[in-house]
């Protein structure tokens, strides 16, 4: 039985002639089997050789406009809610997973948090937002890192739409914002004063929905 | 389009998520792509077809927070461009797998029992010639696919002989020099002509 067909990263990093030699082992084994990919090899590298960059033609502003506005539509992001995911380390530095609980007693009750955590990058601010629901309320942890540490002079609002703000400073180890009910929020960063990017999203039930 | 150009428009849409200008600039070039491809694998897209390939294209460019667009190393790749292409070619092979054009479906290896009615079709010294092609091609492939034909010598082979690509393109495709190439497409045809001249007097 052959491999399966050629991923699109290893695709390009063939193609591009950058690879490691046990990677281009198996994709060459993959391609002396598979006439299919070995035809998509040979037409992209010739396509890729003969098109003439410079005599493509630039599109019209107002439909790429439209465009981007309906793809951003279409990629939009949706986190589940996770019972098993453990915390980022910036959130409990001093968590050791294996010591975490794996029964409980009858007469415990067992947690109920669930969690998401999502990684953006606004301009040249890395940012890790950290979701913990507790039934229908969401806390919220947030740390933003420039330059390989954690970023000075940040303020984050929160807008729950329609219903009002809450503004931190971001502060070690993180910003937090508790005890959000669902809806859709806009988190805004400023950096020294500056707006620097905004992020929209929705908390429900079923997890975090990019809007 | 110069570099910095290029890498201006590629900061705006991965630091300011402003992407229009980005699908401004190669929104052509993906045209292009999806064109040439269908024409060169003969396949009819309709305009549907095309639109809802384009839109795949720049989503596979843009999720998860322009995932695949961030891994652009511009000292690994000739270009932005070139790059787009490679992902928009993926992408299209990956949308013909699931389309078939019924008229002009190509397969090269898959040669199928001709049935009585086709037989009917030819004339019998014209048939007799085809047929004895087709035996002769199908032991060509049972060789091509023996163990001792190791996979750089496969794909040589295949790519110079099926193909019909100069050594200097394969020399390009497999990052080989050319020596390597026109060495592995002789020890291939050895083996080949080896087990052909075994099979024949099987």
């Amino acid at each position: 039985m052959h491999s399966k067909c050629i991923d699109l990263d290893k695709f390009i990093g063939y193609l591009n002639k950058d690879i490691s030699n046990k990677d281009r082992a198996y994709i060459e084994d993959h391609l002396s089997h598979c006439d299919r990919c070995l035809e998509m090899v040979v037409m992209t590298s010739q396509l890729v050789s003969e098109t003439n960059y410079s005599q493509m033609k630039v599109g019209l502003k107002l439909k790429a406009q439209e465009m981007w506005k309906n793809l951003k539509q279409k990629i939009k992001n949706t986190y589940q809610w996770n019972k098993d995911q453990f915390p980022p380390l910036w959130v409990d530095p001093f968590l050791q997973p294996a010591l975490v609980k794996v029964s409980y007693r009858s007469d415990q009750k067992e947690e109920t948090l669930e969690n998401a955590l999502i990684k953006k990058v606004i301009n040249d601010l890395s940012i890790e937002i950290f979701f913990e629901r507790n039934e229908n309320l969401v806390t919220i942890k947030i740390i933003i890192i420039k330059d390989n540490q954690i970023a000075p002079n940040i303020n984050i609002v929160i807008e729950r739409i329609g219903a009002g703000y809450t503004a931190r400073q971001l502060k070690e180890p993180f910003a937090f914002f508790e005890d959000l009910p669902f809806g859709k929020y806009r988190i805004m960063i400023e950096e020294k004063g500056i707006h620097k990017g905004d992020y929209d999203f929705e908390i429900n039930e079923k997890g975090i929905s990019e809007i | 389009m110069n570099k910095k150009k290029e890498k201006q428009i590629l900061n705006d849409c991965l630091k300011n998520n402003k992407c229009d200008e980005f699908i401004r600039q190669y929104e052509n070039l993906v045209y292009y792509t999806i064109r040439t491809v269908a024409a060169r694998k003969h396949i009819a897209f309709s305009n549907e077809d095309v639109e809802d390939l384009f839109q795949e294209i720049f989503a596979e460019l843009f999720k998860n927070d322009c995932k695949r667009l961030r891994a652009y190393n511009e000292e690994k790749c000739k270009s932005l461009a070139g790059f787009i292409q490679m992902i928009a070619s993926h992408t299209i092979w990956n949308h013909l797998d699931k389309v078939q054009d019924p008229f002009t479906y190509s397969s090269r290896n898959k040669i199928t029992a001709v049935d009585e009615n086709t037989l009917n079709l030819f004339n019998k010294y014209d048939m007799e010639n085809q047929l004895n092609a087709r035996e002769k091609i199908l032991i060509i492939f049972d060789c091509l696919n023996e163990k001792k034909i190791n996979s750089l010598e496969r794909i040589i082979f295949k790519l110079y002989y099926f193909e019909t690509l100069s050594l200097k393109k394969i020399s390009n495709i497999t990052n080989r020099n050319s020596g390597t190439v026109r060495t592995n497409k002789s020890r291939a045809l050895a083996k080949i002509k080896h087990c052909i001249e075994f099979k024949l007097k099987e």
